[in-house]
């Protein structure tokens, strides 16, 4: 009969696979609509740009602001340097003498984190809408001009993200995650479908500036102000919406230590953003419905798995450590060919075929999106890196920031 | 653009369509659970039909006072075959999730393992037959990291004394913790503490790690 971790292991896939046709239904039902968006009109908006040495990035970013698609008298673009110790403030300088709508702001010390230059550029902008967007990230020249009509054709909407997608990879590290980053957005525009857009990020969003006001701008004690504002929103009945057809392309992380400090960021803001909203679960919408419940048990299914596995697995190596030793001393055979014979049971049969309809998935996020950097033909090897070994490493991340987050010992 | 249609039913649809894979998956699992099952349990009933035979022929061979060879090398063939099933059944075991006829099954198997056991003393003490019986005493679906260690460790090593010795060594693996009285009552005279344990030739118990050669010396070595 079946065991507590077989038990677990079925919740496991049960969850899985409701995820996996959950977005397949959603993509379904909506497949003809996946690059729409509502044709907006020019309105003015300010570019608020927070930066913190961005020297060798921030000159094209603000170049490829000012090559968007997009009356230029009705743009401003204000950066805001958070007391750079390189030379990025000189850089825009340069910018500032140039032309006349663009703005520097230095902020008067280091805040450590993107959200107080931010506020503090919004507080400055002169127009109703306001873009926020990295200084290592260049949108398409038309993404601005897709988003708008979000913001326009409906009140409820206060905030707009785009597909993120990653620079022209370099190494090994970057190509995986261009595979991710295209990953995302597909299932972002998914989640858009059922208004469960949960993070708008940083590299370029666009918001209703008097909205922002009225909830207080960004956080600034949060690690990732771009997912709890828009927790924020949703918890004062606002909405996020997510347009594929725009798209921004922002620098990634080339090694796997700049990857990881990136990711345990990411994953101490996420638990910041639920601890502070998790009595809004089962109340408000779709965030306390869907986005609150959905990350609490990412969080606990990811925990609790990481534990279920380095248990069976540090049991199963002990016992072929034993074992092997034994053998090694009493001079016998150390494997044997039933130890490799295998009678794959339902487990086995469930967990196949939920690995290869997330492959399906994966592969139809990527054609679907059909990013130039992340194109299936002469990828094979990294998608299935991607889905074998990358996701898997989440799990240890999450534990990573957990145990620096209890810590208090964490920063940008 | 027209104004989005409200997409929230997909929650249901993939419920329902999750809660129907589930279910279809749960039946055909169960169906090959059973199937192998009842694969096993046809070996089973082979097995007691050939050990039924097994026991008529001693029979034979003391009432028609008929040679012992045959006797002898069909206990082999037989304690091979309940040898290689018994494998067969370990395969399995980990693959099984809804019932527990494959513990009924290992359960028939120690019965008849014991009784080719029990056999096999009478055989060697009529025909004196210059074979070694090699009992393995194991338990069944071991938790314990350090005995579950020690199990493995011993079935290698039996494994390479059978491959070295088939025609001499008679090796009958037996699991002790399946409630069998018959069982635990031919193992009582032993008192063995500690499993896995090693009966030789109803003589000698080896239950702690040793090198293969000393095993052979103890197997082979011990009545010659």
């Amino acid at each position: 009969m079946g065991t507590f971790i077989d038990f677990v292991f079925f919740f496991y896939i049960f969850i899985g696979l409701y995820m996996l046709s959950l977005f397949l239904f959603i993509y379904y039902s909506n497949r003809k609509k996946i690059y729409e968006y509502p044709k907006g009109i020019y309105e003015k908006v300010s570019i608020v740009m927070p930066c913190y040495n961005e020297a060798e990035h921030i000159g094209k970013a603000i170049e490829a602001l000012l090559s968007l698609n997009y009356p230029k008298d009705m743009i401003e673009i204000i950066v805001v340097d958070d007391k750079s110790t390189d030379n990025s403030a000189e850089v825009v300088r340069e910018y500032v003498r140039k032309y006349g709508n663009v703005k520097l702001i230095v902020n008067k010390r280091n805040s450590g984190k993107a959200a107080e230059p931010t506020n503090i550029g919004i507080k400055a902008a002169k127009y109703d809408y306001i873009a926020v967007t990295d200084a290592d990230s260049e949108p398409e020249k038309d993404a601005l001009s897709k988003m708008i009509g979000f913001l326009q054709k409906d009140k409820k909407v206060a905030a707009v993200t785009c597909g993120v997608m990653s620079k022209k990879p370099v190494t090994f590290m970057q190509r995986l995650q261009t595979i991710e980053y295209t990953v995302i957005a597909f299932n972002r525009r998914l989640l858009d479908l059922v208004d469960a857009v949960y993070v708008t990020p940083g590299p370029f969003a666009l918001y209703k500036k008097k909205v922002l006001l009225e909830v207080g701008l960004f956080d600034t004690n949060n690690m990732t102000q771009d997912i709890e504002i828009v927790w924020r929103l949703l918890s004062y009945g606002y909405k996020a919406r997510m347009c594929l057809a725009a798209r921004v392309y922002s620098e990634t992380p080339k090694k796997f230590r700049q990857w990881w400090r990136q990711r345990i960021r990411w994953n101490i803001g996420g638990t910041q953003t639920l601890m502070k909203y998790k009595n809004m679960i089962f109340r408000r919408g779709m965030l306390g419905n869907f986005i609150v419940p959905f990350f609490s048990l990412s969080l606990f299914l990811g925990l609790f798995g990481l534990g279920i596995f380095l248990y069976i697995f540090s049991r199963r190596a002990l016992i072929s450590y034993l074992s092997t030793k034994y053998s090694f001393a009493a001079s016998s055979t150390i494997i044997r060919l039933q130890d490799l014979t295998f009678a794959p049971g339902i487990l086995n049969f469930f967990g196949g075929a939920l690995f290869i309809l997330g492959i399906g998935f994966t592969l139809l996020g990527l054609w679907l999106v059909n990013e130039r950097h992340a194109k299936i033909k002469g990828n094979v090897f990294n998608i299935l890196f991607y889905i074998i070994v990358y996701l898997a490493v989440y799990p240890f991340i999450m534990v990573n920031a957990l145990t620096k987050l209890i810590s208090g010992k964490y920063s940008w | 653009m027209k104004k989005e249609k409200n997409n929230k039913h997909v929650f249901w649809q993939a419920l329902v369509f999750t809660i129907i894979v589930f279910i279809l998956g749960f039946i055909l699992g169960f169906f090959l659970e059973v199937s192998r099952n009842n694969e096993v349990m046809f070996n089973v009933l082979e097995s007691e039909a050939n050990l039924l035979d097994e026991q008529l022929r001693g029979k034979v061979i003391t009432d028609f006072n008929i040679s012992c060879d045959v006797a002898v090398k069909n206990s082999f063939v037989f304690a091979d075959r309940v040898y290689l099933e018994s494998l067969e059944i370990e395969n399995f075991q980990g693959a099984a999730k809804f019932t527990d006829d494959l513990k009924s099954i290992h359960k028939r198997y120690d019965l008849l393992r014991t009784i080719l056991w029990t056999e096999s003393v009478k055989l060697r003490e009529k025909c004196k037959e210059d074979f070694h019986t090699v009992v393995y005493l194991f338990n069944y679906n071991e938790e314990d990291i350090e005995t579950k260690a020690k199990q493995l460790f011993f079935s290698r090593l039996l494994e390479d004394l059978k491959n070295k010795h088939s025609e001499e060594v008679l090796l009958i693996p037996i699991a002790v913790n399946l409630g069998l009285d018959s069982v635990e009552l031919a193992i009582s005279k032993y008192q063995i503490n500690n499993l896995p344990a090693v009966i030789i030739d109803e003589e000698k118990v080896v239950d702690e790690v040793i090198s293969f050669e000393e095993f052979e010396r103890r197997v082979m070595g011990i009545r010659t």
